[in-house]
């Protein structure tokens, strides 16, 4: 059964075939030469380099703040929280906290309920913590900071009025294996 | 053989119908039929049987190859295979 494909059929033929009988060639003819080809599901696949025209950044925000830390009469100065922005799905870094000078203390990251961070390790008077977080494509995260110390023992004990000073280094890792940073300083004082 | 258009498939087209993206609605990325594959897509209406379709198409393109049939039940297996259309009710194989 041979029937005319009609309105059936693609308007794109329809269309190649109005334009031809305007030259006097038969609808039949010009639609019956169109070559066949495979017909094949395609697959509709996000592009990627949409995903990685994102560039995630990390910046530490309200640097210099007052600060608290968890155990003791300590307080101090250092930034809130950690900003990172055109996050491409799950991210990864580590914070390292390294002292300036003589101290006689060590600042880690106060893990808390959800923290995103992993158990603070010390080497000497550095501290490294890890932590493992992600939102969608192109969207910020926002990470809050918490603090604590671990003291010398006497006689190395620190002194009333002390205050040691430190920098803080976050390394962010990001989908290309290289890594943006961002630095702060931190300071503890000692009543 | 008869098939219909799968009741859980979203489609939109391009106007003209040169391209058609579906989506199954348990599926989380939509395909694309062209050219060829398009055409059949608007064959499949729950009324024509295999035979009606292979017989519009073998009158509306030129095939060279000699393996029009075979390919079009491999296609038709294909979308069956994903859910997008359905043998109708009554319609042996």
């Amino acid at each position: 059964m041979k029937t005319t494909l009609g309105a059936q059929l693609s308007e794109v033929l329809n269309a190649e075939v109005d334009a031809k009988e305007e030259n006097g060639v038969s609808r039949r003819r010009v639609v019956a030469g169109v070559a066949w080809s495979l017909p094949v599901i395609a697959t509709a696949i996000a592009a990627p380099a949409a995903a990685a025209s994102y560039v995630p950044t990390v910046t530490l925000i309200g640097a210099g703040s007052a600060i608290t830390y968890s155990q003791g009469n300590r307080s101090g100065t250092g930034p809130t929280k950690i900003h990172i922005a055109g996050v491409v799905g799950a991210i990864g870094g580590s914070v390292i906290i390294e002292p300036v000078g003589t101290v006689h203390a060590r600042i880690g990251i106060q893990p808390t309920a959800g923290s995103v961070f992993s158990t603070s390790s010390f080497s000497g008077n550095t501290s490294t913590t890890t932590f493992a977080a992600g939102t969608g494509t192109g969207q910020a995260l926002d990470i809050p900071l918490g603090f604590f110390d671990l003291e010398d023992a006497a006689p190395n004990k620190p002194k009333t009025q002390d205050v040691y000073n430190y920098v803080m280094t976050v390394l962010l890792t990001v989908p290309n294996a290289q890594s943006v940073k961002a630095q702060a300083n931190l300071t503890i004082s000692f009543k | 053989m008869i098939w219909h258009h799968s009741g859980h498939v979203a489609q939109v087209c391009t106007e003209p119908r040169a391209r058609v993206a579906l989506l199954h609605l348990d599926a989380t990325q939509p395909v694309v039929l062209e050219g060829p594959a398009a055409v059949i897509w608007d064959l499949i209406d729950g009324q024509r049987s295999e035979q009606d379709i292979f017989a519009e198409l073998e009158a509306t393109f030129e095939d060279q190859s000699g393996q029009m049939q075979a390919q079009v039940e491999g296609f038709l297996a294909s979308l069956e295979a994903q859910r997008l259309i359905e043998a109708a009710r009554g319609a042996s194989r």
